[in-house]
């Protein structure tokens, strides 16, 4: 998940984050992705979502000086999420709030608990609320 | 009435509830108000803190969120706020709120992205809407959800819903929730709307019930206020002081009199205060008094004085009544206070003038009165010093000025009076009042001004004094020490002293005057007193002479011619005495001078010795002259017997005088009798000549005679009915006459007399019990006098029979005897036809069968016949006292041994006599007429000689002059009883004298004369006088003179003397008392046990008479000791004088005893 360490709308994208590793315990690796721009400070990462983000069990956070990892996957909204299997294979690419800032149940949520208990099927792609990461691009 | 309440209340209901409603849609207009702005602005903020910033890397900018919290939720909130601040209350306001707030849902709905929770904003705004209270605004707010949802979830159902693919029918779902919600919010409204209504209601009754309260309570105050306002108007205008306090009597109002006679406003006298105006001296007990009425609640009335802050003291009238509520309850007092300062005053200065004049009548002196005068004036007016200067020719004396200084009063006595002299001097020159405010600066006052200065003397205001003719008698002054003028009162205070000033020196001016007048007139009077009583004397002694000197001639051998020359001199002579005597009576009862005696006396004697002077004249017509006294006229009397006598003598005079042939009689009834006096009836009918009718009236008259020619014919001055009708209205009487000419006259006397106590001695020797059943035969021709005699001694109980003539008495005796019941007695009268007294006396004593029976001449004075053997001789008319003691005398002795008595005319025992006279004439006369009746006489010229006659031998009596030079009688017979009281012994002494003033017999009775008699010497008073004393029988005044033996047991001499030396006589005596003493004693003794001091008093006075008549001295004095403790009352010392009683008679018996043994003796022999 690449998270703008900013974006107001990326904590419900945490929330639901936080939720999936809850119900589906040791099935999800889980690594996110805190995008500082270039020319920020150090620690322009350091934020409550860090720190949220930091709290939910099982998860990895890595600080992105710069937006190079973000753009490696191609995102451009705060709170995008990528779900790869074992295999490296992309399950699922969106967002996984139903609205902006909206926790609750959502379509991303679904398909990624959908991927992972049906064992792979077609990839599914969400919208995704947040800001953008690097600027360039705007969030949805 | 009720309609239109109800109505009223309907409306009023109406209004409240249009207005409560109003009030709520406007309050909750300002509340969305409120909330609405704080909604948009905590909307901004949660948009700024939950998403402030939209970030493009590094780049951010305000979040979409913000912008559209503050502008989508400006436009949302302030139309309606604006609205609400606008238009409170409006139903588009309300309206556009409930939009507003709906579209904020929306707003925040879609904001959220649709979150479920924010949908519960609606629920929120919804519940909050219904504080409208107005079901109406649910119906816009619940479309516009409806619509909102249902496009929104048509079109954009993420933004509602949080989904992209909602059921279709969610938004009704929600629509059905928020009618749900409606439901019960409406209805909440609903129920809220009527209870809104109800309180409305409730407003409305409570409003207009309180409003009718109101109105009440407007209508009763206004009423009290306007009773108020009345009270006020009233009291306000009211003459007298008025009061109200409340329930615990404080003051709580006062109206403008009674602030004005206290002195003191009504803020001053609220509470207590008004207790400070009363005057100190008053305080305490009106204030209790007060007290006492709040505390009973009760009316109360007094009068007290009060003093204004100035010091002006007025007397006020105040009555309080308690203020009752409908309850009963005491809610207050209310009274007023009248000043009666001016009443107060003139009673005071009423009394003070009564005080005055009561002064001026004591007969205080002027300066005394005149001090009371200005004492009494100067306690009217606080402040004021007075005085009175009196007018003595054109000077101004001092009067009375107790107040002003000594000094002042002395420097302005005698000031003389001038235009401008002072206060005083010009009043009395001016004839007028003046004033001087100022004595410092006024004009009239100069020469006592620095005086005046220094004692504080300002103001002088002078009011003359006049006399009832006009003239000035002084001034009336009133002094102050401020300078002042006088008030309206205060010039009444001056001019009403001034009036009693005027009566006071006018009434003492003629008090001296009238003083000299009486000096002079009393100094006259005296001289022609002592002129009348010389006269009397100078008269009267020669008259004596001629009198005496005739009735000598008379009694020698004479021719006819002589005699009748003599007796032509001594008519004369009598008719000068008695017109003497009428002038003198006449001229002392024109002067208010005759003054009535009252002294005990007998009735009957007193009558008897009148009538017997008479007896004489009437015998020399041959008149029948009788009296009748009625058995139950009392007769011991209180009076005046001489002036009864005078009375009697008159009518009976006059009688005799006016009658030639027939009777005249005395009659004595009784009108009235009761305890202690009696009403008398006397009447003197005769037979003569008459009086016309029209002529009865004026016979009471002074100077009248019924004809001049009676009067040439019988004499006479006229003065006798005039005066003796004077007499009887002094004693309490009338006098009257009923006559007819020809036919005779009758003459009414009624008396009024107090009685006396009875004579217990003469009780004893009129006791006619031993006579009982004794029959006398009544020998007259006059059928009045036989018929008086025969009634009087039948009363006594005899049994008595009358005849006309000597044959019918010698038949009746001799009838009498051969019935075998002889007649004890006969009375005969010594006059008569065919056979006069003396010659039936001889005819009697010449038949032998009857002897020896007593006869007793009935006769006129000097009728006594010497050659007859009759047994008495009475003078007629017959007292009945002599009468009684002769036949007494008579029945208890055997008829062969009596021999006369002394209570005939005269005992004939001869009397050894001093008599003490200086003129020689009445000398001669007195010592012949004394030799006459076989009397030694010893004659001296004056009292020395008499008191040393007296020692060289022992007189029988002595007749005394009381006018004699060297010594006279009074002075004399002083010395006489004075030697008597040492060495024992009573020589009786009979008084001469030609003084005929009231008192001349008093002062003789006074130094221990025994009796007295008038000169020229009456020798039928003479001889009666003498024999009374002698004899020792009661004094006019009716109790026996006790022997002044002075504590001797027994004088024995004067026991024989008393017994006219009759051994009989004297042994009856003794005897007598032996069985009366016995009787007395017990009855003295019942009496002391009973401690009964009137039963106590008879006997002892009794048993005193006893005594005295038998010369028992000492006893004598212990029972009359007895008698007088009895008559005080107080029984404590009796028992120790009847003790003193008791041991004089153990020591008399023996001394009884001896004198009658030799008697008892000589008869036994």
């Amino acid at each position: 998940m690449m998270i703008h360490p900013h974006c107001p709308c990326s904590r419900a994208s945490l929330e639901e984050l936080d939720r999936l590793m809850a119900h589906l315990p040791g099935v999800l690796v889980a690594h996110v992705v805190f995008v500082k721009p270039p020319g920020v400070p150090d620690d322009w990462d350091q934020t409550d979502l860090w720190r949220r983000a930091a709290a939910i069990p099982g998860i990895s956070l890595s600080s992105d000086d710069g937006g190079a990892e973000g753009l490696r996957f191609g995102a451009v909204t705060s709170g995008q999420t990528a779900v790869y299997d074992g295999d490296g294979r992309l399950l699922f690419q969106g967002g996984i709030t139903s609205s902006r800032g909206h926790e609750g149940d959502n379509a991303g949520r679904a398909a990624i608990v959908a991927v992972l208990s049906s064992g792979g099927a077609a990839p599914a792609s969400t919208p995704v609320f947040g800001c953008s990461l690097l600027g360039n691009r705007e969030g949805a | 009435m009720s309609n239109e309440l109800d109505e009223l209340i309907a409306r009023r209901s109406a209004e409240l509830f249009r207005a409560h409603r109003q009030r709520i849609y406007e309050r909750t207009d300002r509340l969305f108000a409120g909330l609405m702005l704080f909604q948009w602005l905590a909307a901004i903020a949660a948009a700024y803190w939950v998403s402030p910033l939209t970030w493009m890397g590094a780049a951010s900018r305000t979040h979409i969120h913000v912008w559209a919290a503050i502008f989508l939720g400006g436009a949302t909130t302030l139309v309606p706020v604006g609205l609400a601040i606008g238009w409170p209350g409006r139903v588009f306001t309300r309206h556009a709120v409930a939009a507003g707030q709906m579209i904020m849902s929306a707003l925040l709905i879609h904001l959220s992205g649709g979150r479920i929770e924010t949908h519960f904003h609606v629920f929120g705004s919804l519940a909050f809407l219904a504080f409208y209270r107005d079901w109406k605004v649910f119906v816009p707010a619940t479309l516009l959800v409806a619509t909102d949802h249902f496009l929104r979830g048509v079109y954009w159902p993420q933004s509602v819903y949080g989904l992209l693919t909602p059921s279709p029918w969610r938004w009704l779902e929600h629509a059905a929730w928020v009618a749900f919600e409606d439901t019960f919010l409406i209805n909440a409204c609903l129920q809220s709307v009527r209870e809104m209504w109800d309180i409305a209601c409730h407003r409305a009754e409570l409003e207009v019930a309180r409003q009718k309260t109101e109105e009440t309570v407007l209508e009763r105050t206004a009423e009290l206020k306007a009773s108020e306002a009345r009270f006020r108007t009233l009291s306000a205008a009211s003459p007298v002081g008025m009061f109200r306090t409340d329930a615990d009597g404080r003051s709580v109002y006062i109206n403008a009199r009674w602030a004005e006679i206290a002195g003191i406003d009504e803020a001053e006298a609220v509470g207590d205060g008004w207790q400070r105006a009363v005057d100190p001296a008053d305080r305490a007990a009106v204030v209790a008094r007060w007290t006492a009425a709040v505390h009973e609640k009760r009316e109360d009335e007094q009068e007290f004085r009060m003093r204004t802050p100035r010091g002006d003291v007025r007397w006020v009238h105040a009555r309080s009544k308690p203020i009752l509520s409908e309850d009963g309850r005491v809610t207050g007092h209310v009274g007023t206070i009248e000043d009666i300062t001016a009443r107060r005053r003139a009673e005071a200065l009423k009394a003070g003038q009564k005080h005055v004049l009561e002064v001026l009548a004591t007969g205080a002196s002027l300066p005394d009165v005149l001090a009371v005068l200005v004492r009494t004036i100067e306690e009217q007016a606080p402040g004021m010093q007075c005085s009175v200067l009196c007018l003595e020719g054109e000077r101004l004396r001092h009067g009375a000025a107790p107040s002003l200084p000594e000094d002042y009063n002395r420097a302005v006595d005698g000031i003389t009076i001038g235009p401008a002299a002072g206060s005083c001097g010009t009043a009395a020159h001016r004839r007028e009042r003046v004033i001087v405010e100022d004595i410092q600066r006024d004009p009239l006052w100069t020469a006592f001004r620095d005086l005046a200065g220094r004692h504080g003397l300002r103001a002088c205001w002078s009011e003359p004094i006049f006399s009832a003719r006009g003239h000035v008698l002084g001034t009336f002054a009133s002094y102050y020490r401020e300078a002042r003028g006088p008030s309206d009162d205060e010039i009444a205070l001056i001019e009403t002293a001034a009036q009693l000033g005027g009566i006071a020196i006018e009434r003492k001016r003629a008090e001296a005057e009238a003083a000299e007048a009486r000096d002079q007139a009393l100094e006259a009077a005296r001289l022609k007193s002592q002129f009348l009583a010389n006269m009397s004397h100078e008269i009267r002694t020669p008259m004596n002479a001629i009198i005496g000197m005739t009735d000598i001639a008379l009694d020698t051998k004479l021719d006819s011619e002589q005699r009748e020359c003599l007796e032509t001199v001594k008519l004369s002579a009598g008719s000068l005495l008695s017109l003497l005597n009428d002038i003198l009576d006449f001229s002392k009862v024109e002067a208010g001078r005759l003054d009535l005696e009252r002294v005990a006396f007998s009735l009957r004697d007193s009558l008897g010795a009148t009538l017997r002077t008479h007896a004489l004249q009437a015998h020399q017509k041959r008149l029948e002259l009788a009296c009748d006294v009625a058995g139950n006229v009392p007769d011991a009397l209180l009076g005046d017997p001489g002036r009864l006598r005078q009375v009697v003598a008159n009518l009976v005079g006059n009688a005799i005088k006016f009658t030639d042939e027939g009777e005249v009689v005395v009659r004595v009834g009784v009108e009235q009798l009761a305890a202690d006096d009696v009403a008398l009836h006397v009447t003197v009918s005769d037979t003569g000549i008459g009086i016309a009718r029209e002529k009865q009236e004026m016979i009471f008259g002074a100077f009248v005679q019924v004809d001049g020619s009676m009067t040439r014919r019988h004499g006479g001055t006229g003065l006798g009915l005039a005066i003796a009708s004077q007499l009887v209205e002094l004693m309490g009487g009338r006098i009257w006459v009923e006559s007819e000419p020809g036919r005779g006259s009758t003459f009414h006397v009624t008396l009024r007399l107090d009685r006396a106590p009875e004579d217990g001695a003469r009780g004893e020797r009129i006791d006619a019990a031993a006579l009982r059943g004794r029959r006398v035969l009544v020998v007259d021709d006059s059928a009045t006098s036989r018929r008086i005699l025969v009634e009087m001694l039948t009363a006594w109980g005899l049994r008595a029979d009358g005849v006309a003539a000597g044959a019918e008495a010698l038949a009746a005796l001799g009838g009498a005897h051969d019935g075998q019941v002889a007649y004890d007695l006969a009375l005969v009268d010594v006059e008569m036809p065919d056979m006069d007294g003396p010659a039936l006396v001889r005819r009697v004593r010449a038949e032998p069968l009857f002897a020896a029976i007593p006869v007793v001449l009935l006769g006129a004075p000097g009728q006594r016949a010497t050659d007859v053997e009759a047994t008495g001789y009475l003078t007629k008319p017959v007292v009945a006292s002599h009468l009684l003691e002769t036949i007494q005398a008579i029945c208890e002795k055997r008829p062969q041994d009596i021999r006369p008595r002394a209570v005939v005319a005269w005992t004939g025992r001869p009397l050894h006599v001093l008599l003490a006279e200086d003129n020689a004439v009445n000398r001669k006369v007195a010592v012949r007429l004394l030799q006459k009746r076989g009397h030694t006489v010893v004659a001296v010229e004056d009292g020395r000689q008499a008191l040393r006659a007296l020692d060289r031998e022992r007189f029988d009596v002595v007749v005394m002059d009381v006018q004699m030079p060297e010594l006279d009688g009074l002075e004399a017979t002083e010395a006489l009883r004075a030697r008597e009281r040492i060495q024992g012994g009573h020589v009786p002494v009979v008084a001469l004298t030609a003084h005929a003033m009231k008192g001349d017999r008093e002062r003789c009775l006074d130094v221990g004369m025994d009796a007295y008699v008038s000169k020229p010497v009456d020798a039928e008073e003479l001889f009666t006088t003498l024999e009374r004393v002698v004899t020792g029988e009661p004094q006019a005044q009716g109790s026996a003179p006790i022997p002044r033996t002075d504590g001797a047991v027994l004088d024995r001499v004067a026991l024989l003397e008393r017994a006219d030396h009759d051994p009989e006589l004297l042994l009856d005596l003794v005897e007598t008392f032996r069985v009366e003493s016995e009787r007395l004693l017990a009855d003295i003794r019942d009496a002391l046990a009973r401690r009964d001091a009137d039963a106590l008093t008879r006997p002892a006075h009794a048993l005193k008479g006893a005594l005295a008549t038998l010369a028992a001295g000492a006893a004598a004095e212990a029972a009359r000791r007895l008698e007088a403790i009895a008559r005080l009352g107080d029984m404590q010392p009796a028992d120790d004088a009847y003790a003193t009683l008791e041991r004089e008679l153990r020591r008399l018996e023996p001394e009884l005893a001896a004198v009658a043994e030799p008697e008892r003796s000589a008869n036994a022999g």
